[in-house]
């Protein structure tokens, strides 16, 4: 025994300092195409998922990052989440200087457990473990090897080998491994090649694997990263969340467990149905059905998420949200459907991804990638779509967060996938008109009337409800574009719809608006509507544009001009075509009367890399119009 | 007593004496919901209001606990009213509740209720929360939270909860706040203190007190200690004394709401704090918690988790120290090598926390740790040299004000190093990648910190005291139908650090786009540089040659201000209810120099002006004027002060509406007619 203690010590004292002399990861092993619009690199990284049954799958991931400077910070760090559904369960860490060797370990007691932040959740039992070296001598390699367990197999992990822009990949491998009989799809991106398959008897192993990837530099408007680099999506056959069994071969299966999983939470208490009884009584039509009991939704509940284990995918039940008064997308969604049922009205609960203009779905790819619920509603010539959470929401309008997309229609035969309504130029309308005065000294008096239309309308409609008479007056005193200001009057109509509108109306006098050099006024006749995108020239853009946004702008100013003035110089008229929109402006004087009309269409499109540079000049010459000085010349 | 407590008393008196019948009950009872309660109005002093707190009425009590000791309960009482449904958030609470990690002290939730009534057809239909949507989450092991969210609420719900809160800790005895984010039409504050306990009250804001009351009563407490039940010996005795009680009440109170040019707004909101200050038990000597502020240092130095390794050999730092001063002899570049390695080598997790988090021997193997650790090794190295130096303690900004009277440790969250070198005093910081031997952050500069010398010397950091002067110059030639020019841009010493930072994280190539974006496609910017950029000592100085677009047009319309200042007023709020605190004093130049171009004359002139604000406090110079084909523009705005009151607000903004409004004005050229 004591010899072998020996034997040992000999062995630390000679074999480590060799080692430590070499270290495994120099960041002079790095080859150089790998630091191209790189902050961090990743050494190596081997990924292993094994399905073990549908209850139990283990997740792997074993990384070595170079962090080459401050920006690559960001990289430098593991973290993973927990809850009643997923443990972790262990976590190593080394950290290496830039020759490879290593200075220290990961040390339990530096791990950093705390509920998970969110802001739209109230109480949700899931709880992050974070830890970072701090390093800072740059460049410095980190190494995590963790494990997670995942009791369920509704959300198989993705693998994004590139876990973002301006991070470069030397070597990463994915590894799944499942029961040979046991299917699981996968939608590949960018992948030079396909899985290595090996099956040794009760375990089929698939392992995909990419070598030396550039790193993606960050531009305007590019593509998202999982279609510019490697990316691999994959879909459960047969699942299990909790107790609930499912199938996501087909979007009818994946309804149908959905709908399973909202069996019996539509149940209402006796006085909530008379109360849906009264305010329906007396109703015409469906659709006023509909709108009275949207209406009593949206006054008598309001959005708090209350998340704890399976209550994350399930919804509270109907008689719970009668009671509190409360719930969450889900859970408000299926009240909203409960509600209807109880008038005679057949509703359906709808799966969505929500966020201002996402990215739609992949259709042919049956996949859990919903992180919303709303309600629509099915009449005999169209469907009236609810979104539920909001208490301001005109029903019928799904807006920016929700339209235009995919969702599926939870009925039940199963999930159908359905289309949102499209808002395009059509509807995207912003019109202005405005007409005011401007005198000797240059303060302007302005009138404007401003119509705002579907998506163009959805900030404001939420600003002004979020606010009260006294705050929207403070809003606009501070945020309008002019020096200095002051909102004489303003009121807002709204026209509600399934194409809603806002008609603003300001009344506003703004001393020093036309500057005044001894003779001379100089007055910017576009007052209230200046395009403010300008972009970096770029002269070697190397991914497409992708913009999403698409509206229509029209404006029209007719300013009173002090007597006794004459035109001495006015903003040359602007026409230009381009791919990317239309912008069309012209300024004319008649009498004392100044006029300046404009017009800005926005299209929505990809367009190729070699156009940034035509997009950057759109935007700059709207810039320069949309500021554009007429100058006046008093008469001596 | 603190002189300001005592002032506010009196003034109440009079006030009482004057009106007999003063209100001194909320105008509701607590419980009773009636028909007439939701027809209470918005208030007119907070028109805007989405709630309305109708009452919030607490107590804190001093009473024996059952751990042999005294403890306090505190209770609340709130009603509230919800104007409109922007307000429902009103009705979401945290509640939350310490512990300790190192002895049994704690504290607990007791009997919470809450309530929503609703008005339906006619009725009042009560919704009571129930017991299972009270959360806990526990955010580490001496700190959860309780959250819960009326039930049933709506526009023009009427709510009120009640609580009552146990509590061992009475060195941290319970805070009033009588300001909030909705208004507030009566808040009282009532508390109980028994002899033994001396605390110093500390009021702040602007709102006027409606009530001030104290008076004395007998009171007999039963000491008890549950904790030792298996001991033979009684431990239940009584003790007789007498009891303080004070009560203070605010009617009518505005919500506050942060602006622009705020350290934060926890130092305007109206509150009240205890301090406790000394202990008096019957028999026994008096306790001293509150200290004088030499033996805070004492504490400081003697504790674990600040300075007991400060005055030590720390022979575990001569192989650190030895390579880092090598070749220096004299204490002041030995001083620099040292600073500079512990702020080059280390990195500052957090920019808060007067403690060690790390300890000083492992953070030489973390690499990272807090500011008081990285700021009180960089005193163990210079100590270890023989350089006379002492940690600082501060409070931030953001972190609010310390009390320069009482030696109020809990207001203090940061740590930095006063070094005397030869006669000459320097402080240092050392957790700022960019920051400079002997520069502070803006965020140090609040008022008053203290030198944990023998005696504790009171410093003041005042934001007044800090000046921060840039010049920007720009030189323009004409050459045929083209402008063109240099542009020099000296920057003060924290717009600089500022800089400093955006490059090492974004390079430089990143600043000079911002730059050219900003003045459009119709200058174009070139050969550009950046001086004393590694330089940390002295500000930045960024250069580049400026092309304008070739013109051969009539009549040239320039604005002069190649180099922007202010577009916009920085004041937009249209009023102001508590002081202006911008963080430095201003002297920003801009020097033009042009030759105008040849076949131009100039047809108008913007007019030269002088403007001052307040006396000298601040001032504004515009001077144009040309000379045989030459104009010379120079401009000057000067703010020397930093923190103004509220009263200045309206002239503060007139005054940078005017920077504005001339910084705007054009020069006009015309080609000469042949």
């Amino acid at each position: 025994m004591r010899q072998l203690k020996s034997v040992l010590v000999i062995f630390i004292l000679f074999i480590l300092p060799g080692y430590l002399k070499a270290g495994e990861y120099p960041v002079s092993a790095i080859p150089k195409s790998m630091l191209t619009h790189a902050n961090a690199v990743i050494r190596k990284e081997e990924q292993v998922v094994e399905i073990r049954s549908l209850n139990k799958v283990t997740v792997r991931d074993h990384y070595v990052i170079t962090i080459l400077n401050e920006a690559g910070e960001q990289f430098a760090y593991w973290q993973d989440y927990y809850s009643k559904m997923r443990s972790i369960d262990h976590i190593d860490g080394n950290l290496y200087d830039a020759l490879g060797n290593k200075i220290r370990s990961l040390k339990k007691s530096e791990i950093q457990d705390e509920p998970m932040a969110s802001q739209v959740s109230m109480v949700m039992d899931r709880r992050i473990k974070y830890h970072n070296f701090n390093h800072k001598e740059f460049p410095y390699t980190v190494e995590y090897d963790a494990e997670v367990t995942n009791d369920e197999t509704m959300f198989l992990p993705d693998w994004s080998p590139l876990p973002g822009r301006s991070i470069s990949v030397e070597k990463s491998s994915f590894t799944l491994v499942a029961d040979p009989d046991y299917e699981i799809r996968t939608r590949a991106y960018n992948l030079p090649k396909p899985p290595v398959v090996t099956i040794n008897g009760k375990a089929k192993t698939m392992v995909w694997e990419i070598n030396a990837q550039t790193a993606i530099a960050k531009e305007f408007a590019a593509p998202p990263l999982h279609e510019l680099a490697p990316y691999i999506s994959f879909g459960a056959s047969d699942f299990k969340l909790d107790d609930f069994k499912g199938s996501m071969r087909t979007w009818q299966d994946f309804g149908r467990f959905i709908s399973k999983l909202n069996e019996g939470l539509g149940e209402l208490p006796e006085p909530i149905i008379e109360r849906v009884n009264q305010i329906v009584a007396g109703a015409k039509t469906d659709e006023e059905k509909v709108n009275r009991l949207y209406a009593f939704l949206q006054q008598n509940t309001h959005y708090i998420s209350i998340s704890l284990g399976i209550g994350g995918w399930r919804p509270f039940p109907a008689s719970y949200v009668a009671s509190k008064g409360y719930g969450d997308c889900k859970a408000l969604s299926n009240y909203m459907v409960a509600l209807l049922k109880v008038a005679g009205i057949k509703a359906y609960y709808v799966l969505i991804n929500g966020g201002a203009y996402q990215r739609d779905i992949p259709v042919d790819f049956p996949a859990s990638n919903f992180n919303h619920a709303i309600c629509a509603v099915p009449l005999v010539n169209d469907t009236i779509w609810l979104e539920c959470t909001s208490q301001t929401t005109p029903p019928g309008y799904m807006g920016s967060f929700t339209g235009n997309r995919h969702a599926l229609l939870i009925t039940e035969e199963g999930g159908k996938l359905v289309s949102t309504p499209t808002y395009d130029k059509r509807q995207n309308i912003q019109n202005c008109e405005l007409s005011g005065t401007v005198d000797g000294a240059g303060t302007l008096n302005l009138k404007a009337k401003n119509f705002y239309q579907a998506q163009c309308s959805d900030q404001l409609q939420m600003r002004i409800h979020a606010q009260s008479r006294e705050e929207q007056l403070i809003y606009l005193k501070k945020n309008l574009d002019i020096p200095h200001y002051d909102v004489v009057n303003f009121d807002y109509q709204e026209t509600v719809g399934r194409v809603p509108s806002i008609t603003e109306n300001l009344i506003i006098s703004a001393p020093n608006y036309a500057q005044v050099t001894g003779k001379r006024l100089f007055i910017m006749p576009n007052i209230l509507n200046r395009w403010d995108t300008r972009l970096v020239a770029d002269t070697a853009r190397l991914y497409p544009v992708e913009l999403s946004e698409e509206k229509v702008e029209k404006d029209s100013v007719v300013l009173t001009i002090p007597e006794g003035y004459i035109t001495e110089s006015l903003p040359k008229p602007l026409d230009i075509q381009t791919p990317f929109g239309q912008y069309k402006s012209s300024c004319s004087v008649q009498g004392d009367k100044l006029y300046f009309s404009r017009s800005l269409a926005l299209n929505k499109g990809k367009f190729a890399a070699a156009d940034y540079n035509n997009l950057l000049n759109f935007y700059e010459q709207v810039f320069k119009a949309d500021r554009a000085k007429a100058v006046l010349v008093k008469i001596e | 007593m603190p002189i300001r407590t005592s002032m506010l008393i009196f003034t109440c008196l009079m006030v009482n004496l004057l009106s007999v019948s003063a209100q001194d009950k909320p105008a509701y009872k607590f419980g009773k919901v009636n028909l007439a309660d939701f027809s209470i109005p918005v208030p007119a002093f907070d028109s805007g209001a989405h709630a309305i707190i109708i009452g919030d009425v607490g107590s804190s009590v001093i009473t024996p606990n059952n751990k042999g000791g005294f403890g306090y309960e505190f209770q609340r009482k709130l009603r509230m009213k919800i104007v409109d449904i922007n307000g429902v958030d009103a009705g979401k609470f945290e509640i939350p509740l310490y512990g300790s990690k190192t002895s049994t002290s704690r504290e607990e939730l007791l009997s919470l209720k809450a309530v929503t009534y609703n008005l339906e057809a006619g009725k009042i239909v009560e919704t009571k929360l129930e017991n299972n949507q009270v959360f806990t989450e526990k955010q580490s092991d001496a700190f959860q939270q309780k959250k819960f969210s009326l039930p049933a609420l709506k526009a023009g719900s009427i709510f009120e909860i009640s609580y009552i809160i146990s509590s061992d800790f009475i060195f941290d005895f319970r805070p009033w706040e009588f300001q909030h984010d909705y208004p507030c039409l009566w808040s009282d504050y009532e508390v109980e203190i028994p002899e033994y306990y001396d605390y110093v009250f500390l009021t702040q804001g602007y709102q006027p007190f409606h009530i001030v009351k104290s008076s004395q009563n007998a009171r007999t407490f039963m000491i008890r200690n549950n904790r030792s039940a298996e001991s033979s010996l009684d431990k239940t005795f009584s003790l007789d004394g007498f009891v303080t009680q004070r009560r203070w009440v605010m009617k009518d109170v505005p919500s506050i709401k942060e602006e622009n040019f705020t350290t934060t707004i926890e130092n305007h909101r109206s509150k009240i704090e205890f301090q406790l200050s000394s202990i008096k038990y019957p028999q026994q000597p008096v306790e001293m918690v509150m200290e004088s502020w030499p033996k805070v240092t004492t504490d400081f130095m003697k504790s674990e988790d600040f300075g007991s390794l400060l005055n030590r050999e720390n022979n575990w730092l001569d192989d650190v120290i030895e390579p880092v001063v090598r070749g220096e002899s004299s204490p002041l570049a030995k001083a620099v090598k040292i600073f500079n390695y512990v702020r080059d080598n280390f990195t500052c997790k957090q920019h808060s926390g007067k403690y060690l988090s790390t300890g000083l021997k492992s953070m030489l193997k973390t690499k990272s740790g807090n500011v008081a650790d990285m700021n009180l090794l960089l005193i163990a190295m210079l100590k270890h040299e023989k350089i006379e130096c002492y940690p600082v303690i501060l409070s931030t900004r953001g972190h609010g004000i310390t009390n320069p009277v009482y030696p109020i440790v809990d207001r203090f969250n940061y740590v930095i190093c006063n070094a005397v070198i030869g006669s000459q005093d320097y402080l240092l910081d050392a957790t700022i990648p960019d920051l400079a031997f002997g520069r502070l952050s803006t965020e140090c500069y609040n008022g008053h910190a203290r030198v944990l010398t023998d005696d504790a010397i009171p410093i003041m950091l005042s934001a007044d005291s800090v000046m921060e002067k840039s010049i920007s110059m720009a030189i323009v030639v004409a050459e045929k139908n083209q402008l063109k020019g240099k542009v020099t841009l000296s920057p003060g010493y924290f717009e600089s650090l500022d800089k400093r930072e955006f490059i090492r994280e974004k390079g430089k190539a990143a600043l000079f786009e911002k730059i050219q974006t900003n003045y459009g496609s119709d200058y174009v910017i070139s050969n550009t540089g950046i001086d004393s950029l590694k330089k940390l000592n002295d500000p930045i100085k960024i250069f580049y040659d400026i092309a304008l677009k070739e013109t051969d047009e009539d009549i040239i319309y320039f604005n002069p201000m190649l180099v922007q200042m202010y577009k916009d007023n920085p004041f937009e709020s249209a009023i102001r209810r508590y002081p202006v605190e911008i963080p430095y004093c201003i002297d920003d130049t801009y020097i033009l120099n042009m030759q105008l171009p040849e076949g131009y004359l100039v047809d108008e002139l913007p007019k030269s002006t002088r403007v001052k604000f307040n006396g000298d406090e601040g001032s504004f110079e515009y001077i144009v004027s040309v000379n045989e084909g030459t104009l010379q523009l120079r401009t000057r705005l000067i703010l020397a002060k930093a923190n103004f009151p509220a009263e200045d607000y309206g002239g503060l903004r007139d005054f940078f509406g005017y920077v504005v409004k001339k910084q705007a004005e054009q020069i006009v050229l015309k080609k000469k007619s042949n």
